[in-house]
């Protein structure tokens, strides 16, 4: 098993300059690994930085101390220090992200969303086509959405196009924030079975999983951020 | 959009975003004053193939002169400019003659106005306006000229009947759209855009960007665009530069730079917009 991310001493505080210069330190010294084929399911309770550090995996956010170890192919990247090119092809190629809201980008159809980050990386647009329609048929995206913009559907709808994006690409690396939040039982199932199946591929899976019968099929270790302990 | 023509672009540029990791341009130390803190004031970045950037601020800020000046349109005080050519060789934009400046603007660049009537000839067909970059790069052969037209036209979403209608005939939207044809069809690698939809009401403003997102991905266009609408940075910029009393105050990747701004100015920029 290969360490795909390697945490190193993660702190991260924000400053707010217009509202007094006030200071608040999220994450503090968080280190920890997660290694191809695991589910590391972050927790703690409301407020305890699970998000924020989700969002610094992502290059999203900008953590001042630290690093974050990317293993791309032959080479690691910390990406808590990249250039954005960097940190662009890192998102390309090797990590994923399904975040908890869908942006929605107006006009554009559920199918080329979810097609997007495959097209991105040079696929012709019938493998894309054929990869998205499958994505969307599993989990249960009724075919008289796919043309529409997602801006119109419900929660349940737009979480699973998001989904379905988000598992195109096969990326070796997949963080997932809430991926099951506003989704019935089946469906869930659904998602779980597909987080397993990429576990199989021997995808590296970082999560943040509200619903405990979730987080108990798909993780393998638990980060509490509340206290900073790890636990099998 | 899956035609030869798109498809001999998207080939070119692809070829040349791999020819190693050379960037297309490189800013050192680029300053532009009109008067203190009225221009731009030592701007340094690389860019490389295929990345689009965007330079946000507010108004006053210095966003236009520094395009202008990136595009070799206003010689700068001081700092350098290096474009990596076609060819291979890198040179200082303005060590280049006067006509190679131009010839490099006609052709491997383009320009995108705010407002199309300084883009676009108002009084000529929409088909010259396509043909007559065509023409200034030497292609002759009328038939040709207006084929490939019309193919632009169909690209941009505008009615190939209207090919031989004058733009000032045209909606807002129209123009603009017809002014990126005109630009585009010359095999472009490098766009500057100055607020390519700001005058434009906000459903056409969407159709303009849906288009241009995908103008982008499936060309491999590297794209430099001005705009104050955060909104639209997000959607089409890799990279975001905040400008502020002509410096930049902050640059990065674009989400993180609004989702996460450090600088002081850039919390209030970002902090500042309405969200409907």
């Amino acid at each position: 098993m290969t360490v795909m991310i390697d945490v190193q001493n993660l702190s991260k505080q924000f400053t707010l300059h217009n509202q007094g210069g006030i200071s608040f330190t999220v994450l503090d010294n968080v280190s920890f690994n997660v290694s191809s084929g695991e589910c590391v399911a972050l927790h703690g309770t409301s407020g305890s930085g699970k998000s924020t550090l989700m969002r610094s995996l992502y290059a999203n956010y900008k953590p001042q101390k630290g690093s974050i170890w990317v293993h791309n192919g032959h080479e690691t990247i910390d990406i808590a220090d990249a250039e954005p090119r960097q940190v662009m092809r890192l998102r390309e190629h090797t990590i994923g992200y399904v975040s908890q809201f869908l942006r929605v980008i107006p006009r554009v159809s559920t199918l080329d969303v979810v097609m997007e980050p495959l097209r991105m990386k040079g696929a012709e647009r019938d493998e894309a086509e054929e990869r998205a329609t499958g994505l969307l048929e599993r989990l249960n995206v009724p075919e008289r959405l796919w043309s529409l913009a997602p801006s119109t559907f419900s929660g349940g709808e737009q979480q699973r196009v998001n989904i379905a994006r988000g598992f195109i690409s096969d990326y070796p690396i997949l963080l997932l924030d809430e991926p099951t939040a506003s989704l019935d039982n089946h469906n869930r199932d659904v998602v779980v079975e597909m987080i397993c199946e990429a576990k199989g591929r021997g995808t590296a899976l970082v999560g943040i999983f509200h619903d405990e019968e979730v987080r108990s099929k798909v993780a393998d270790r638990l980060i509490d951020l509340t206290n900073g302990t790890e636990t099998e | 959009m899956n035609n030869a023509m798109m498809d001999a672009v998207q080939a070119a540029n692809r070829d040349s975003s791999m020819q190693a990791e050379q960037p297309l341009l490189t800013v050192d130390g680029l300053t532009k004053l009109y008067a203190p803190g009225k221009g731009c004031m030592d701007v340094n970045f690389n860019l490389y193939p295929g990345e689009v950037l965007g330079i946000v601020g507010e108004s006053g800020s210095g966003k236009t002169t520094l395009l202008e000046t990136l595009s070799a349109r206003l010689q700068p005080d001081r700092g350098s400019i290096l474009y990596h050519q076609k060819e291979g060789a890198v040179a200082d934009i303005y060590e280049m003659t006067e006509s190679r400046r131009r010839q490099l603007l006609r052709s491997d660049w383009g320009v995108v106005h705010q407002h199309p009537r300084d883009g676009l000839r108002m009084n000529v067909s929409a088909g010259a306006n396509i043909g007559e970059r065509l023409m200034a790069v030497g292609n002759r052969h009328y038939g040709d000229i207006r084929k490939v037209g019309l193919e632009w036209l169909k690209a941009v979403e505008i009615d190939e009947n209207r090919i031989d209608d004058q733009p000032r005939t045209f909606s807002g939207g129209m123009q603009q759209r017809l002014q990126i044809a005109r630009n585009l069809v010359t095999n472009p690698r490098l766009i500057f855009m100055d607020e390519p939809t700001g005058g434009l009401d906000v459903s056409v403003q969407a159709r303009l960007l849906d288009l241009l997102r995908n103008l982008v991905m499936e060309l491999q266009l590297s794209v430099i665009i001005v705009t104050h609408d955060l909104a639209v940075a997000r959607l089409l910029a890799d990279r975001l530069m905040v400008m502020r009393r002509g410096k930049v105050v902050e640059q990065g990747l674009t989400d993180q730079i609004l989702d996460d701004p450090q600088h002081p100015y850039t919390q209030l920029l970002v902090s500042s917009v309405l969200t409907p």
